[in-house]
């Protein structure tokens, strides 16, 4: 039997007190006595079914009793076999530099072809995958959180094209910067709310958790037994896109220290186990962010980056995403669920059900004990 | 204490006393000494037809005689743990008082001896006005056994020992070894025994026959080996022919060793009668 105990085995001490109990029953049982017995009578002796009921049942309701006390328990072990969905979030540029045109003689930003390249990548995945969006330029926008629907999805892209104006697109514009490592983030921390509950991190802990990101990379990082224990990376992925410098931290915050370093985000993510893509128009990425994103001898790859020359066309961001949909193809995978099931309450029964049998037994007029 | 019976103590042979027949008892009846002659009634023996009465008075005359007298009257009476199940002995103690008063109205010395595997009391026989009292006490606080068997062998060995002749009553469940009195009673063979014993086996209603149970288990311990046993009652009918058989072989075995017995059940209604039928039976024998 799978997983087998015994909820309070020293209760099985009390089985040593059976026959005892035994002895003290014959020596107590009732008998008549008589002047004299005749070898004759052995004749009309019972049989051993009518002489022995009593003590069988007797053993029977006191082993059911003792061993609903010792509660043993097994494990029912339920296989269920599915495919994976994976938690992916896409991080897209959309600072000022995006803006730019893809071609003289085309009215579509680069910035648009992003969104075509995200929004292609969107409809390969399978309708169990949980996508988010992240937009950032100086800062990071949550622009969708993970979700199934895909349409949700496309439509919360429309909202930053360049030609609808929305206000979001308008506000993301005017930052100059390339704020990467807040956009990565954020992600990371919506992939921490959205853990069952039991490892589910409190917005205190995700605070804490970025104090320890802003310093030099090198940092030993407090990492929550929680997320330790919720087994978090598997299956989710951060997936980048800019045409920025991708840097640890913006020269401009680099004495005030207020933004996470990506070289920690990036070592956080190692140590959880997230996949980070970096698509890199231009092909800007610092020596430390190229050389954290390098798998250390004996650990697999954190992720990859993907090095796009500036001249892009759609053709090439399709092709990209298509390679990181085959990176992160989704794994069929097997669920074994052990769940205790404890016979306490089936043994009591049965006792009581012994308890009751024996009484009617005892009432019959062939059984009854004169 | 009144007795509750009323004997007719009638013995089968004469009595091996210097005095018997000397002695001149209250009650006509069956002994050797001739009392007168009366009429004949229907159901007197023919052999006591006085022919030569009835030659000269030309009517059917019968003789009769002296009860035979001076026997010495000896209450055997076991006193073991199993005579003590049910009433067992307040009948013996009212069977020993009833005989003790009907042998001491007829001047003949009586006697007690109680046993269980051996001889615990013993008072001889004797016709003093206290002996009826003392027949009482004794049987009123009998002592205790220490050992729970039964053995009657030791207590007619004695008998044998300090009597030379006398009419033993024997009252007693007989839950004993018979086989063992075989050597004892070779006397009962002879033609005029010294010894005359007769046997009263007293049983409780259940000992002699169980009704009114449909079924059920019961366990018997035996009151004198300890020995225990449980009995399916649903075969009541097997338990009683059981009992049956005891008796019956009790009764064979007595009767082997010349001791004349009737069974009496405690709840019966005719003891009296039963013991009396008991006593002319053995006499009628005789004749």
């Amino acid at each position: 039997m799978p997983g087998f105990e015994l909820q309070y085995p020293l209760a099985l001490l009390l089985l040593l007190l059976a026959p005892l109990f035994l002895v003290l029953r014959r020596r107590t049982r009732r008998k008549l006595p008589f002047p004299s017995i005749m070898p004759e009578m052995a004749s009309l002796r019972p049989g051993f079914w009518k002489r022995n009921y009593n003590g069988i049942l007797f053993s029977l309701v006191y082993a059911c009793l003792v061993l609903s006390l010792v509660n043993p328990g097994y494990s029912k072990e339920t296989v269920e076999e599915f495919i994976e969905s994976k938690w992916l979030f896409l991080a897209l540029d959309l600072s000022g530099s995006m803006k730019r045109p893809v071609s003289r003689f085309s009215d579509q930003t680069l910035g648009d072809l992003a969104l075509d390249g995200i929004s292609s990548f969107i409809d390969m995945r399978r309708s169990d995958d949980y996508i988010g969006l992240v937009a950032f330029s100086s800062y990071a926008k949550l622009l969708a959180p993970l979700t199934f629907d895909k349409d949700l999805l496309k439509s919360k892209l429309d909202l930053v094209r360049s030609k609808n104006h929305s206000r979001i697109y308008r506000e993301l514009g005017a930052g100059g910067g390339t704020n990467a490592s807040e956009a990565v983030w954020l992600s990371l921390s919506a992939f921490f709310s959205m853990l069952p509950e039991e490892n589910r991190l409190s917005v205190e802990q995700i605070a804490g958790m970025r104090e320890f990101l802003l310093g030099e990379p090198g940092a030993l990082l407090d990492i929550p037994q929680k997320i330790r224990n919720a087994a978090l990376g598997t299956g989710m992925a951060v997936i980048l896109f800019t045409d920025g410098r991708i840097e640890p931290t913006q020269r401009a915050h680099v004495r005030s220290g207020g933004l996470p370093n990506l070289v920690n985000i990036i070592t956080l993510m190692k140590a959880v186990g997230v996949r980070f893509y970096i698509i890199s128009v231009g092909g800007e990425v610092d020596e430390a962010v190229e050389k954290a994103m390098q798998p250390v001898t004996g650990e697999p790859a954190v992720g990859r980056i993907f090095v796009t020359s500036r001249g892009l066309d759609r053709e090439q961001i399709e092709e990209v995403y298509r390679e990181i949909d085959i990176l992160e193809s989704n794994r069929n995978l097997t669920r074994i669920t052990l769940q205790p099931r404890w016979t306490r309450q089936i043994l009591a029964l049965l006792g009581f059900g012994l308890m009751v049998l024996h009484l009617l037994l005892r009432s019959l007029p062939q059984l009854r004990k004169l | 204490m009144k007795p509750p019976y009323r004997f007719d103590i009638l013995l089968k042979h004469p009595p091996r006393n210097d005095m018997a027949g000397d002695w001149a008892g209250l009650d006509r009846g069956t002994g050797y000494e001739f009392w007168g002659l009366r009429k004949y009634l229907p159901g007197d023996s023919w052999s006591r037809i006085d022919w030569k009465a009835c030659a000269r008075s030309g009517e059917l005359h019968v003789r009769e005689f002296l009860k035979d007298s001076a026997y010495n009257l000896l209450l055997i009476c076991d006193v073991s743990r199993s005579m003590h199940f049910g009433n067992k002995f307040g009948m013996t103690k009212d069977l020993a008082v009833s005989l003790a008063h009907a042998a001491l109205r007829s001047n003949n010395p009586c006697g007690l001896l109680l046993f269980a595997d051996k001889v615990l009391t013993w008072i001889p026989p004797s016709a003093a006005p206290r002996q009826f009292h003392r027949i009482v006490n004794a049987l009123q606080q009998p002592p205790a056994a220490k050992n729970q068997q039964t053995r009657l062998a030791p207590a007619l060995e004695f008998v044998m020992k300090r009597l030379s002749s006398c009419f033993g009553v024997i009252i007693s469940d007989f839950h004993t070894d018979l086989g063992s009195l075989k050597s004892l009673m070779d006397a009962a063979d002879s033609r005029f025994p010294a010894h005359e014993m007769v046997a009263l086996h007293v049983l409780e209603d259940s000992e002699y026959r169980l009704t009114d149970i449909e079924g059920g288990l019961l366990t018997l311990k035996d009151m004198e080996s300890g020995r225990q046993m449980a009995l399916d009652l649903s075969r009541l009918q097997e338990f009683n022919t059981l009992l049956r058989r005891d008796r019956e072989r009790t009764v064979r075995a007595l009767a082997g060793v010349g001791i004349d017995s009737a069974v009496l059940p405690v709840s019966a209604s005719d003891i009296q009668a039963r013991v009396n039928t008991l006593f002319a039976r053995r006499l009628a024998t005789r004749i």
